[in-house]
Formats: C-alpha cells, sequence, structure tokens
C-alpha cells in the first residue's frame, strides 16, 4: 500500500515582518534551504511553491510568537528561556540543536511540542586533497606579515607550512570566545616556528572587523608560531581546501546553533576541540580532544526588555591550552584515527532522512 | 650575630595615610591603610614603631632614630621609598602569578628590580612569595595581616536584627533610590560625564556597557539616580543623540510626578528640559525610548539614546531667587541609622565594588538565578567605596534584569566599625566571595574568626586558609589578562575566573545545609575560627615578625 506525500509548504520569516531578523547569528534562509533539498528528496513529502499543506515557517528567535496557528515554527534557538509567547493553536517547533529545544521547552513548557533535529544538510563529498596554500577574498592579519596589512578586500593566499590548526568564530561574539583559543595558542605554542594558527572570522563586517581582530591580536606577546586572522569570503571549494589542511578545528561559538562549522570540518575528518557540554554526541576522546566548560547567564538577545535567561558557555581555558598542545603535539596516527570517527560522527549526525522521518513523525503526532 | 640591647626601630610606611576616613574609602592602595592598622598592635609587640605617611617624612625618622630602624613599607611595591638610609622592607599583596614590570613615558615600572634593592620583603600571602621568589634573590617571609585576635573577641550571639548607619539599597523595595541622598546639595551646577572610565557611569539604569565617548540606553526606560535629591523648580541639560527611530523621537524626563518632553537630537547635542518637582527625589527616568538594533548586521545591541553628560542646576522663579532658594543647601548627606531584619540564610560579601577583579555582578546574578523563588535567603553587599556611582546602577540593573525576585539583596553604603561588623557577620549564615584573586581578603578573614564559614574558589592568597572543613569550594580556571595599569594591555599575567554555574550550585548547596544540617553548619563555624586562629593569630604572625626583623638586622645594612 502507498501513502500519498504530505503537502508541505516552506515560509521564510513572519508573515508580516516589522524589523529585519535581530539575530543574524542564526540565519533562517540556510536553514530553509537544507530542509526544502531534504523534503524534496524525501518521496514521503511534497513540497508545495505556494502556501498550502502543513507550513513550515522559519523564523528568527525573536519572531517565532507570530507564527500563525496550525503552523510549523522552525528556529534556531539560543539558549534562552525568555518565553516568546506563542500564538495558541501553533502546532510544533523545530529547532536544531538539542540544548536550544531544552531551553525552549523551558520556556515554552508543555503549550506546544518541540523537536530538536539537527539541519539536514547532506554531507556531500569525502575531504578535499590537502593542498599547502588557503585562499579567500577578504582582509588578513598575518603575524609573519611585515608592514602594515593592506585596505580593502584582497585575495590572500597563504602558505602555512607545518602543521595548520583552524578556529572556526564569529566575528560579532561579543565575549570573543575565538579569542580564548588564540591566546591558548600563543601562549602554549610561543617557540613553536612551525605551528600555525588560522582564525576564521564568520559575519565578519568589513569596515569593523580588522580594529576587532587589531584589538585581539595587538595583546598578544610576542611568539614564533604563526597567527593568521581571515575575514571575508571563501567559496566552498576554498573552504574545503582549508579543511583538508587542517590537523584540528577549534569550535569557537559559544551558541551550538546549527553545529554547521564543525559538522563540516568533522566530516571531512578533522578532530574536534571544543566542549562536550555545548556540542553533545559529536565532541569526545574518540572524534576529537574534548574541553572543559561551564555556563553563564547573559542578557537575552530576543526579549524585548533586557532580562537575564541566556545561557551562555564560557571556555575552561586551561583545558584550551592542553587541547591544543595534544593537537601540536599528537602522531599524525593518532590524529587519523581521530578524524575517521570525526567523520562517521558527523555523517550520523547530520542525517536527512533521519531528519525528515522526525519531522513526519512529529506533523503526524500533532 | 649583632647583639641589640635597645627595641627595634621600626618605621611603618604607608602611603594611604589611615582608614576610616569614609571619604577616601575605595581609593587606590586604600586597603594598605587597614593592613597597617591590622598590623599595628603586632607590630608594637615586636618593635618601637613610627607611622608615617610620606617619604620625607620616612627620611627624617631615619635621621631622628638612635640607631638603625627598619622600614616597614606598606604600599604597592613600585612606591616603596628607596635609598633613605635603612633597610627597607615592603610589605604587600599581590594576586597574579607574574610581577609587573613596564616602561611608559621613559618611566619604568619593575617590581623584581625594586624589590632587588630591598632588605628583604613580606608577602600577606605564600601565592604572592612564591611569585617574588620567581623573580629575585631577595629574602622574602610570607605573613598574613593578624586579624584573627581583633575581630575574634568582638563576637556576639547570632541575630537578625541589626541598626547600621549605612544607606540600604532593597530589592524588596526598589522605589526608596529614588529619594536616596548621598551629598548635599548647595545648588551651584552640577555636572555629571558618562562613559568609560568616569565614575558617574554608575549611576545610570538601564544602559549599555560604557564606551569612550558615553553610554548607549539598552531599555525602553532608563534612569540615572542623582547623588542628592532634586525639587523646585529644576534645569536639565542633556548631553544626548537619538539613534535610528530615535533620532527626532520626544521621549519623558520624569522626576516623581513631575514631567517634562525631551526630543533626542539627530547628533550629539545639549538638549535642557525644565521641571517643577513637588517632592525631593534623586531619580530621574527617561520613558518612551525604542531599543533599536542599528540597522548594520554587525552589532546585535538594540540601542536607543547616547548619553554623555548631565547638567543640574536650579531653575529658581525671580521670587525665589529674590529669597534665596535657589542656592538653598540640599538634605543632609549623612546615612541615617537604619534597623535591618533579616531573614533566612544570609550570605554577606564586604568588598570595595569598583575594584573589577571583584566580579560581583557574578555573585547577584549567580545569586538571584539560584533563589529566584526562594523567599528564605538573603544577599547582603557591604560596598566599600565612598561614592553610590560605584554601584548603584550595575546593581539596579543586575536586580531588573533578574526579574522579580523572592530572595532578597541588600547593599550597604556606609562606614562600619569593627564592632558594627561584628554584628553584620553574627546575622550571617556565609561569607561569599567570587574574585578573580585575592592578595589575602582580609573582610573574609575577619567573618571567618567571627565564626562564619565562606563560599568562596580556592585560588591565589584564599587558598591558604579555606579548607573543606570551613568553606564551600566555587570553580575556578584559570585565565589570560593584562597587569592592572599596564598601559600596554598586553596579556603577560593570569587571573582566576570563576565558574558562574559553580557559584550558583554552592549558593544552593549552602542553603540546604543552613536549613538542614545545623550541626555541619556549627563544625564549619567553629573550623572557621580554628582556622583563622592558626592563620591570622597575633602569636603566629607576631612570631614570624619577629623572626624577619631578626633576619634583616642580622644581614646589616
Amino acid at each position: 500500500m502507498t501513502t500519498s506525500p504530505l503537502p508541505v509548504h516552506l515560509a521564510l520569516g513572519p508573515p508580516a515582518p516589522s524589523e529585519p531578523s535581530p539575530s543574524p547569528r542564526c540565519p533562517p534562509d540556510a536553514a530553509l534551504s537544507a530542509w526544502q533539498a531534504a523534503l524534496r528528496a524525501d518521496p514521503g513529502f511534497e513540497v508545495l511553491p505556494e502556501p498550502g499543506g502543513v507550513v513550515l515557517r522559519f523564523v528568527a528567535p525573536a519572531d517565532v510568537s507570530s507564527v500563525g496557528p496550525g503552523e510549523v515554527a522552525v528556529v534556531d534557538w539560543p539558549r534562552d528561556t525568555w518565553n516568546p509567547g506563542i500564538t495558541p493553536g501553533l502546532r510544533a517547533i523545530v529547532t536544531h540543536s538539542a540544548l536550544g529545544a531544552r531551553s525552549l521547552a523551558q520556556a515554552v513548557g508543555n503549550q506546544v511540542p518541540v523537536l530538536a533535529v539537527p539541519i539536514p544538510e547532506p554531507i556531500h563529498e569525502g575531504p578535499a586533497e590537502p593542498t599547502d596554500e588557503l585562499t579567500f577574498t577578504g582582509w588578513s592579519y598575518d603575524s609573519r606579515r611585515t608592514g602594515p596589512a593592506p585596505e580593502g578586500a584582497q585575495r590572500i593566499e597563504l602558505r602555512p607550512g607545518g602543521r595548520l590548526i583552524t578556529v572556526v568564530g564569529d566575528a560579532q561574539d561579543a565575549d570573543r570566545r575565538w579569542a580564548d583559543a588564540l591566546f591558548a595558542f600563543t601562549e602554549s605554542q610561543r617557540d613553536r616556528a612551525d605551528l600555525t594558527l588560522f582564525v576564521w572570522l564568520s559575519h565578519a563586517d568589513p569596515r569593523t572587523g580588522p580594529a576587532v581582530v587589531a584589538d585581539v591580536v595587538d595583546r598578544s606577546l610576542p611568539y614564533r608560531c604563526r597567527v593568521v586572522v581571515g575575514l571575508g569570503e571563501m567559496t566552498a571549494a576554498q573552504y574545503a581546501a582549508m579543511l583538508a589542511r587542517t590537523t584540528g578545528l577549534v569550535a569557537g561559538n559559544d551558541e551550538d546553533g546549527g553545529l554547521r562549522p564543525l559538522v563540516d570540518a568533522m566530516a571531512a575528518g578533522v578532530p574536534a576541540i571544543g566542549s562536550p557540554r555545548v556540542f553533545p554526541y559529536l565532541i569526545s576522546d574518540e572524534t576529537g580532544v574534548p574541553t572543559g566548560s561551564y555556563d553563564e547567564i547573559a542578557i537575552s538577545l530576543v526579549a524585548d526588555e533586557p532580562t537575564l535567561t541566556r545561557m551562555t558557555s564560557v571556555p575552561d581555558w586551561p583545558t584550551v591550552v592542553t587541547a591544543l598542545t595534544w593537537c601540536a603535539d599528537a602522531a599524525g596516527d593518532a590524529l587519523r584515527a581521530r578524524g575517521v570517527a570525526a567523520a562517521d560522527a558527523a555523517r550520523s549526525h547530520r542525517n536527512p532522512a533521519a531528519a525528515t522521518r522526525a519531522l513526519a513523525a512529529l506533523i503526524a503526532a500533532t | 650575630m649583632s647583639h641589640r640591647t635597645s627595641p627595634i626601630r621600626i618605621i611603618a610606611y604607608c602611603p594611604a595615610g589611615a582608614p576610616g576616613v569614609a571619604g577616601r574609602t575605595g581609593s587606590a592602595d586604600y586597603s594598605y591603610a587597614f593592613v597597617l592598622e591590622r598590623f599595628r598592635p603586632v607590630l608594637d609587640t615586636v618593635g618601637a614603631v613610627i607611622e608615617v605617611h610620606t617619604e620625607e617624612q620616612v627620611r627624617q625618622a631615619v635621621l631622628a632614630a638612635p640607631d638603625s630602624p627598619i622600614v616597614l613599607s606598606f604600599a604597592p611595591v613600585h612606591r616603596t621609598p628607596l635609598d633613605v638610609g635603612a633597610p627597607v622592607v615592603p610589605v604587600f599583596a599581590w594576586e597574579f602569578d607574574t610581577l609587573p614590570r613596564w616602561t611608559e613615558d621613559a618611566v619604568t615600572i619593575d617590581w623584581a628590580q625594586i624589590l632587588s634593592r630591598c632588605a628583604a620583603a613580606i608577602t600577606l600571602s605564600e601565592h604572592t612569595r612564591t611569585v617574588v621568589r620567581s623573580c629575585t634573590t631577595t629574602p622574602v617571609w610570607a605573613i598574613p595581616a593578624p586579624v584573627f585576635d581583633r575581630f575574634h573577641p568582638l563576637r556576639v550571639a547570632p541575630t537578625r536584627g541589626l541598626t547600621l548607619p549605612v544607606r540600604v539599597i532593597d530589592s524588596a523595595d526598589l522605589a526608596a533610590v529614588a529619594t536616596m541622598s548621598e551629598i548635599q546639595w548647595d545648588g551651584q551646577p552640577q555636572e555629571f560625564t558618562f562613559g568609560a572610565e568616569h565614575l558617574d557611569t554608575g549611576r545610570l539604569v538601564g544602559f549599555h556597557r560604557a564606551e569612550e565617548w558615553g553610554c548607549w540606553s539598552e531599555s525602553a526606560q532608563v534612569a540615572i539616580v542623582l547623588p542628592f535629591p532634586v525639587d523646585g523648580r529644576v534645569q536639565l541639560g542633556f548631553d544626548c543623540v537619538g539613534v535610528g527611530p530615535n533620532a527626532g523621537r520626544t521621549v519623558t524626563v520624569r522626576a516623581a510626578t513631575a514631567t517634562a518632553p525631551l526630543t533626542l537630537p539627530t547628533e550629539r547635542a545639549r538638549v535642557t528640559v525644565r521641571l517643577d518637582v513637588a517632592q525631593p527625589v534623586s531619580q530621574l527616568t527617561i520613558t518612551g525610548l525604542l531599543p533599536t538594533r542599528t540597522g548594520t548586521a554587525h552589532d546585535l545591541r538594540r540601542l536607543g539614546m547616547g548619553l554623555s553628560g548631565l547638567r543640574v542646576e536650579r531653575s529658581p522663579t525671580w521670587w525665589e531667587a529674590l529669597r534665596g532658594r535657589g542656592n538653598a543647601p540640599g538634605p543632609t548627606s549623612a546615612p541615617a541609622t537604619q534597623p535591618l531584619t533579616l531573614d533566612g540564610v544570609v550570605y554577606t560579601s564586604v568588598f570595595n565594588p569598583a575594584d573589577g577583579r571583584k566580579d560581583w555582578r557574578a555573585m547577584v546574578t549567580a545569586f538571584c538565578s539560584a533563589f529566584r523563588d526562594e523567599p528564605s535567603a538573603t544577599l547582603v553587599l557591604k560596598m566599600t567605596h565612598r561614592s553610590l556611582a560605584a554601584f548603584v546602577g550595575p546593581l539596579l540593573s543586575a536586580l531588573q534584569e533578574s526579574g522579580p525576585l523572592q530572595c532578597r539583596v541588600l547593599a550597604l553604603h556606609g562606614y562600619l566599625t569593627e564592632v558594627q561588623l561584628a554584628e553584620l557577620a553574627a546575622a550571617t549564615d556565609f561569607y561569599v566571595n567570587s574574585s578573580t584573586g585575592e592578595g589575602l581578603c582580609m573582610p573574609m578573614m575577619e567573618f571567618m574568626s567571627l565564626g562564619v564559614p565562606a563560599i568562596a574558589p580556592r585560588h591565589t592568597a584564599m587558598a591558604e586558609y579555606l579548607t573543606d572543613a570551613n568553606s564551600l569550594p566555587v570553580q575556578w580556571s584559570l585565565y589570560p589578562t593584562c597587569w592592572p595599569q599596564d598601559p600596554s594591555r598586553r596579556w603577560r599575567t593570569h587571573l582566576c575566573r570563576v565558574h558562574w554555574d559553580s557559584l550558583r550550585e554552592q549558593f544552593q548547596a549552602s542553603h540546604e545545609l543552613a536549613s538542614g544540617q545545623p550541626d555541619r553548619h556549627r563544625a564549619m563555624r567553629e573550623d572557621a575560627i580554628r582556622t583563622q586562629r592558626e592563620f591570622s593569630g597575633d602569636r603566629a604572625v607576631g612570631e614570624r615578625l619577629r623572626h624577619v626583623m631578626a633576619a634583616v638586622i642580622e644581614a646589616g645594612p
């Protein structure tokens, strides 16, 4: 017996947006694209181009309250227990992390089912061939460069040499967690001229980004290891080449969000350096180098009035130092073994078929 | 070995002066006055002590001494008087893991180099001694300030009722802040400057972290807590700007029931409003702001108005001016004696709120988070600073952000004698410390001497007297930072960052302990006393001081 596909429509943003999304850190359009591809590939769903069927509305956290009755809200919820006030009859909320789902459930109680499922992006290909050169377009700080950095966006070519450790961070992160890794590297690997730390900052404002970077790197003491901080644009191929060249990747965000940079790196066989508390199910002694962390309360980013309802994860800095040192000193075999386990964990985590099955079950239950 | 029959001459130098001057409380290096005050009775048993406060007085005292004196310098190392004709022994605290060394404007600050020119050094903790020994061969001894015998005799029976000469900010009655009086106002125009490095910034409630130029509002309603009440016809000059939809928007300035419109300019400018205030009020509120993201995708903050300054002056009518009311003095500034009743499990902390190392916002937020729905928990913050501006804005902001609270937070502002501190300790179940580093933490030692166990991280000097028997540990970890006052702001040392969730957990655990395990709590109280008797009792400190003095005399000039 065959069942007819479930009609769904994917909509971006609130029905009538009143102002720009207040949470660009979790762009809902990226999640929509991933879901659209996964649902189209699943014969159990029919994606309607016009409103109809079950509406999945992809919104920023502050806009959850605008999602209408009968609709499913899809949101990258931060670790915030602020109650957004949901529309009566809202069918369900889907979010992309377990920690976010836990906070959301705490915020809205049992008014509406909450489903945590990773963004259903397939992992396409294996790791790219390692190359000596990293390229991107934008701005860079390089501790080996003499003279001032050129102004404006440039094509940047780097030849790191030696072992490369990468940090993918968020330039908008007010707490600058990526800087924790940078200081841990320059302090612990000060005399290792054969090591390079590459800090790739997403969401960087080209006007203010260099100043943000300078404020951090100027506080470092002199060191022989190399630090490169990059802001700008990387093509998918350039990004894949960067991951292929990377020995270990530090998750430089304190939000778990959609985990995209971390899962991308692990899928490419890069051992992950980060806190299992922030990245449950992903980082372990087998898949990378776990670090310690603790929680701190912070101002909510989504409430109208500032409220202390958001939890942020703070790296236990000495454990970052230890992890980077392990990554710098580990034998190649040990790194490769963790890279293989990391790739397995990433594939298992980000499984589009599993995500669409979970969504189907949610819709059926509601 | 040299033989002296006359008493050892000790010149005790302390540039911070004598403690107890309320107007200087919280100023830089002020705690050294307390350190000397604690040492003084023990020093008097070791030798003949002359107390001086300037380098010139040191030199005069050395010249006047009948035989070779020893100079004890109670000050940061870079303020040690050198080449004064007598052996100099700095007595100091330092909570970081490296000693400061920097050059600015051709002047070098180098503690190791200064210490190498001293006969010996006394650090207040083994932690500091270890750091010093890694940098210099100068003999160094660790001797804590003698606290126990000064405070333990003041111990009184546990009480919940107190009468203290303090101003009180009470989370259960925040409206009272609106009529608080801190200083006298003689009616002359008063200017307030807001921005990083300006103390007045602490008077702002509902603003983002200060920037160099001023502060951006965060909430739809913000407030400014003046140090004095205003009444009558008052003229207020706001140096302000509106951002986004707030540019050109008219918001409302309110003082009690008096209101006036304030139109926010599109570029920073002074805008003057006049109010006719019927009853004295020290809190100005501004309502009607529209917190908005600035439009760029790179600043997550919601902003309303920018504020960099405020001018407050009387605006007397011709009739009031004729009668001189325009210059009438404001209410008295002396804090009234306050009866206080503390309920439930009582937590107390004593600190300088302007000292960023105390991280007291973490303490307040962890407490509020732990006891949001618990009416039987009270946190008492004894603020050691001359001005309310050092904490009133951040405290009110933290309390407002925490939302409705069943627990209670009290900030006490005013000078307390040792007897009054002992009364406060008698009402306290736990002393709390959330600091990122301590050179000694005398207030906690004082409370322990009075039988109060602690909730604190066991790092820096605190690790030397906190144990499982007398305290609940708060987890911490090292984090890179710069030395205070280092102009380069390079990260050359570490602080000890307290884990907020661990602090919150220990608040909850301690509440259960105090409420449900009275025997264990009593044992912790007794062990706190025992520990401090051994650690900071006069006998132990006196013996060590005599040993140092003998060694310095033995070494000769």
